[in-house]
């Protein structure tokens, strides 16, 4: 027997409210082919589990030091400091074993698709009429076999689907999976292709060819909404919102939701040893959302602020 | 080609039209629900908010006097003659602006003792009470149960004011009353003639040990015997009381010294129905006295409005002190006159209005169609009619009106189920009912909404703007796993599925039968419902099932007081099934002897001190001639079994199953010692916290504890859709549901299960050591039935509705599911929907149950640390909403530290 398809997933949330019409159960898969550096699931990034360390639950019994066998964990300030190029290597996580006080717990989990369609089954029952099951990440389409393969179970089951996509994915792929996707909302992080890579690491040229050929596509009548996630002096222009809006139009769509920025992130930072480079960043001001809301109107589609959204 | 936007809104009915170019309206987009009163409305809940809780002697002094003057007399007539001197004397009380009237005492919010039924506790604080500075009462829950220290509740003496059982306030010169009176009662009260019989069952020093462990909350038949039942109000709208009157003469004529085929009881329907007549010729004199001052307030008045207001409310008192009322106006005052009057009839709590909607639709029906009031003054009046019922103050010792029901009354409203006939039965009132308890967010009437399949779809969606409102209500009744309850339980009485339709929820969630009655209005017939059947959540009162767990694992002994509690079972409990065999004993033991001894203070109660008026307003006493101690109501099945602490006992029993018996990580010695040294925490005393969030460590704990401490927290729990939890969980349902059948109640009808903790799981929690699910000594238990324990549901609402429904509500009376949701959550009309959804999900699962919180938590630590800021803030609590500031802190604390669901 071949050993049954796996996915690597860091979070399932049920009740899920914004991520797709109706309620929903999102499942984060982890892994991601953008580095953007505002990113609020730095835990989605990598293709493997992660230990993530509560400073506030840590009560410096030194348990974990003894046990680590690679020399990776150091005190700086009373509190552990992980070296996380060893902890890369590592998959037996005894630090996380020692740990008394969840102080340390492990991000990422293996699900088969059969556990995975079992936690749906049961929660279809809270849907309501008009909900799903979510995918989002990291890019939930990274893991391409699994999901490709979860999302076709879904279909069989009549499950609604959604994903939330960077797009920036192999383009025949992308095409080929959204025949079992129903909703799709993709980002559109900037429209400048120098802009995009700057801080995402990635030129959107692949993305916005994706976008256009989902649109596009004769045989798919899922529903595709653009996001931005508006960050303070990077996207927020009017300009470049008035760029995003007019080339959703231009490909036939109508849709448009920014997304504020948020610090909500930033715990996940430090418990990923990692440095917040955003913590002095001002989520964009509620006037001036409005300012870029009326932006995209005037270009003629729906534009929704947040989760001030219709479905 | 993918579809556009615009297509798959219009697909779904919604018109974006104006959102192109446009902006959106704000109810699309911003609805954050918040409606205020009417003015009127406005001034008179100001005035409640500054009055406090005050007690005086005319009702006690006027009974006492009559009851001793007639020691000669049959009891029913005896009491009846007490009963009518207490209300024909008491002081009427009429406030400017209002419309409805009347009350408990001469006071905005009056109560008073009822030495008859329990003195006790007033004979200990004499002297206390003397030296004004009386601490909380003396019994063990006393101790563990403590108000709010704000809103209206007087804690502490001042001035001239002497506080009596941590909760009201009475004049100085008022004490020596008061004491006298309860010493006139030495001997005589229910509480101490039912002692001197329980002391006669064997067993009976177990049961003290059981009190005094606090294993059981509290005695039910001198403390509230009545209550957590659904008035019935058909009699006196159908015939007025001179009608009723009328009919009594008749039926004295008819069975004055006839046996009637019934050689035990039959002549005694002469004496109820003479005693029925005294009442109510007592209440109608009270309803005169205070027709009497409005028309003397209308003379004295200088503004001329109010004074035509006083003469029409004179009119419409004198009109209904004797007739069928004619207008909706005298219906609800009919009614706020007939809800007092039982209330002041017995010490109650939990003496629900039922489904008042569908009671007073005739007169609205008809008012509305003459255009003799319109929609609004409606509401203005329903509105007002909660600043009333929130006035209400029950009267028993702290441990009784703060351990368990954090002051509260219980009043509550249904709304919703079905007709006769089996169809929805919401009406357009009960639309104005759910706006008035939006405009006017008080903590009475709860409201109760009776969920069917049938009901129309803008009435829940109503009701979902309700529940954002923050005030906590209405909660959620699953209108078929009750009638299924109804149709199994009282088979034994012949309950018919018409009579399962009139339900109705008395108290906070205690499900009862309910009959349908005729009104006749102007020539047209109304079917409506009304209690029918015997209090409810009488008999074994709040069993703490940990608490027994406790004492299965130290054979017998009380951790906290070393008392031997049960006598030694001796047993090894080397295997999970004989630790779960130990503890069915001794909860059938518990059991057993509280079984007989309520029996006893019961009966000693139906002889000397039954209901007369509530008896009489009950199908069919009436009928019969038979009160409620001669199983003169249509249902008499009502006792039962009352648990506590149900999820922390699971949670407990499963990670004993996985950790001690089957994985064997540890011994049972080890969990024994841990629990004795609380894992190496402070008490929660010592922190004066009773959230396990709070705890603390002992500055010398060495953390030996800590690798089982987090083995435990590890080990399965409830709430996460974990076989291994639930399981333990199924088995216990499926065993007590049934053995509750074991125990009869004094009318030899079979006991249920009753599964609510009120505010118990507090205070019992206060008394319980450290569990084996990991939580702290004296941290309150997981609160309600079905309520994860605060943090444990790790898996989200889904996992938690599912884990609760494994097993078959219908089994039981209730069961309860409190939520705590963030109100970003459900925001706009897509969360209202949501919501919906939810509740709609678990109600078809079977959940029995379901409320919510809407509120931040931040906020609530906010009030907790400045009080002063928050007088009117409302929350839920379990099975009932109460003001924040007037809860106890252990409840405060369980309330800070659920599990709040956010969406994302």
């Amino acid at each position: 027997m071949d050993e049954p398809l796996k996915g690597l997933i860091f979070d399932i949330q049920g009740h899920s409210l914004h991520d797709g019409p109706g309620t929903r159960t999102t499942v984060f898969l982890k892994g991601c082919p953008l580095k953007c550096d505002w990113c609020c699931n730095p835990e989605g990034i990598h293709r493997y589990p992660e230990m993530l360390y509560y400073e506030s639950r840590c009560v410096r019994c030194g348990h974990c030091i003894d046990a680590c066998p690679h020399g990776a964990i150091s005190v700086v300030d009373g509190l552990a400091r992980h070296d996380r190029e060893k902890c890369a290597h590592c998959d037996s996580h005894e630090c996380v074993a020692a740990c008394y006080h969840e102080g340390k717990c492990l991000t990422g989990k293996y699900y088969t698709v059969d556990e995975l369609m079992q936690i749906f089954q049961r929660d279809r029952q809270f849907w309501g009429g008009k909900g799903g099951a979510s995918f989002s990440g990291g890019e939930p389409l990274l893991q391409r076999h699994f999901i490709r393969e979860v999302l076709r179970r879904c279909k069989e089951a009549m499950i609604h689907t959604c994903i939330e996509t960077t797009s920036h994915v192999q383009p025949d792929f992308y095409l080929d999976v959204m025949q079992y996707v129903d909703w799709v909302f993709t980002d559109i992080k900037h429209m400048d292709p120098d802009a995009h890579k700057a801080r995402t690491g990635v030129d959107n040229a692949r993305i916005l060819a994706n976008i256009e050929a989902l649109a596009k596509k004769e045989d798919w009548n899922g529903v595709l909404v653009v996001r931005v996630p508006v960050i303070t002096g990077y996207n927020d222009s009017e300009e470049n919102i008035r760029a995003t809006a007019r080339f959703i139009r231009g490909i036939g769509m109508d849709a448009l939701n920014l997304l504020p920025f948020h610090r909500l992130g930033e715990s996940k930072y430090r418990q990923l040893d990692q440095c917040y480079p955003f913590a002095e960043m001002k989520p964009p001001q509620d006037a001036h959302m409005r300012a870029l809301q009326r932006a995209a109107l005037d270009e003629g589609i729906y534009c929704f602020v947040g989760h001030e959204t219709p479905f | 080609m993918a579809r556009t936007f615009k297509e798959v809104l219009s697909e779904a009915g919604i018109s974006m039209d104006f959102e192109a170019g446009g902006k959106a309206p704000a109810a699309l987009t911003d609805r954050e629900i918040q409606r205020e009163p009417h003015e009127r409305v406005k001034y008179l809940k100001e005035r409640y908010m500054e009055a406090l809780s005050s007690i005086n002697n005319e009702f006690p002094y006027w009974y006492t006097r009559e009851y001793m003057r007639n020691d000669l007399e049959l009891p029913v007539v005896r009491r009846a003659l007490a009963l009518k001197a207490g209300f024909s004397h008491l002081t009427p009380a009429i406030y400017p602006k209002e419309l409805l009237t009347m009350r408990k005492g001469p006071f905005v919010r009056g109560s008073f003792a009822m030495p008859w039924l329990t003195n006790s506790f007033f004979l200990a604080q004499g002297d206390a009470l003397y030296q004004a500075a009386m601490k909380s009462g003396s019994a063990s829950a006393g101790e563990h149960s403590k108000f709010g220290a704000g809103g209206g509740n007087v804690t502490q003496s001042f001035g001239n004011v002497v506080s009596v059982a941590g909760k009201f306030g009475v004049r100085q010169e008022e004490v020596g009353i008061l004491v006298k009176l309860a010493h006139m009662w030495q001997d005589k009260s229910v509480e101490q003639i039912s002692n001197r019989y329980e002391r006669m069952v064997p067993g009976y020093d177990i049961k003290e040990q059981v009190m005094r462990s606090l294993v059981c909350m509290f005695d039910s038949g001198f403390t509230l015997p009545q209550g957590r039942e659904v008035i019935n109000y058909y009699y006196p709208l159908e015939y007025g009381f001179d009608g009723i009157v009328r009919m009594c003469e008749e039926k004295m004529a008819e069975c004055a010294g006839d046996a009637g085929g019934d050689g035990m009881v039959g002549t005694n329907r002469l004496y109820n129905y003479y005693a029925v007549k005294l009442v109510i010729e007592g209440v109608q004199a009270w309803i005169e006295n205070y027709a009497a001052e409005a028309r003397r307030l209308a003379g004295v008045t200088p503004d001329k409005q109010q004074a035509t207001e006083y003469a029409a409310m004179a009119d419409r008192l004198h009109h209904i002190a004797h007739h069928q009322p004619r207008t909706f106006i005298e219906a609800l005052q009919m009614v706020e006159t007939l809800h007092i009057a039982v209330v002041n009839e017995d010490a109650i709590s939990g003496m629900s209005v039922g489904r008042l909607g569908q009671v007073l639709y005739p007169w609205f029906e008809q008012d509305i169609a003459a255009g003799r009031i319109s929609e609004d003054e409606v509401l203005e009046l329903l509105e007002q009619d909660r600043i009333l019922k929130t006035s209400i103050d029950p009267f028993a010792s702290t441990g009784v009106v703060g351990g368990v029901l954090s002051g509260n009354s219980f009043n509550t409203l249904s709304v919703g189920g079905v007709n006769r006939r089996g169809e929805s039965a919401v009406n357009r009132l009960e639309y104005l009912i759910l706006e008035a308890g939006v405009r006017n967010a008080m903590p009475q009437s709860t409201i109760a909404l009776h969920y069917d399949e049938r009901l129309p779809e803008d009435f829940l969606l109503l009701a979902m703007d309700v529940i954002k409102s923050g005030a906590g209500y209405p909660a959620f009744m699953n209108n078929d796993v009750a009638e299924q309850f109804f149709m199994q339980h009282y088979a034994c009485e012949n309950i018919t599925l018409e009579e399962a339709r009139a339900w109705s929820i008395g108290g906070c969630l205690e499900s009862q039968p309910g009959v349908w009655k005729t009104i006749h209005l102007n020539g047209k017939a109304y079917e409506v419902p009304g209690g029918a059947c015997q209090p409810t959540s009488v008999g074994i009162h709040f069993l703490a099932m940990p608490k027994i767990l406790e004492l299965t694992l130290f054979n017998g002994v009380d951790q906290r007081t070393k008392a031997q509690v049960y006598p030694p079972h001796n047993r090894k409990l080397e295997s999970y099934e004989e630790v779960w065999d130990q503890f069915k004993l001794y909860w059938q033991l518990s059991c057993k002897v509280l079984e007989l001894c309520n029996n006893l203070q019961h009966d000693i109660w139906r002889k000397n001190n039954m209901a007369v008026f509530n008896s009489m307003l009950k199908p069919g006493c009436l009928d019969s001639g038979h009160l409620i101690n001669e199983l003169g109501y249509r249902f008499n099945a009502t006792y039962n079994v009352e648990s506590c602490g149900t999820v922390t006992w699971v949670n407990s029993m499963a990670a004993l199953k996985k950790l001690v018996f089957e994985e064997k990580q540890f011994t049972l010695d080890e969990v024994r010692e841990a629990m004795v040294k609380n894992f190496g925490f402070k008490t929660a005393h010592e922190v004066n916290s009773f959230s396990i969030s709070d705890q603390q460590k002992r500055e010398d704990d060495d953390g030996r504890f800590n690798r089982l401490h987090f083995a435990l927290l590890q080990a399965p729990k409830y709430g996460n859709d974990d076989k291994a939890a639930d399981e333990v969980l199924l088995e216990w349902e499926n065993w007590f549901c049934d053995d509750c059948a074991n125990y009869q109640s004094l009318y030899a009808k079979p006991m249920y299960a009753c599964q609510i903790s009120v505010s118990t799981h507090g205070a019992q929690g206060s008394a319980t050591c450290a569990t084996p699910d990991g939580r702290l000594a004296g941290t309150t238990y997981a609160d309600a039935s079905m309520s994860a324990y605060p943090g444990t549901d790790r898996n989200g609402p889904f996992a938690l509705l599912s884990s609760a429904t494994v097993w078959d509500h219908s089994m039981s009376q209730n069961s309860q599911m409190n939520v705590k949701i963030h109100p970003t959550a459900i925001r706009g009309p897509e969360g209202s929907k949501k919501l919906l959804d939810l509740i709609r999900a678990y109600m078809r699962k079977g959940g029995f149950h379901i409320q919510f919180n809407v509120v931040d938590t931040k906020v609530l630590r906010d009030a907790q640390a400045h009080p002063e800021n928050y007088r009117d803030l409302m929350v839920r609590v379990a099975g009932f909403t109460q003001y924040w500031v007037e809860i106890g802190k252990s409840v405060q604390d369980e309330l800070i530290a659920r599990t709040e669901y956010e969406g994302f």
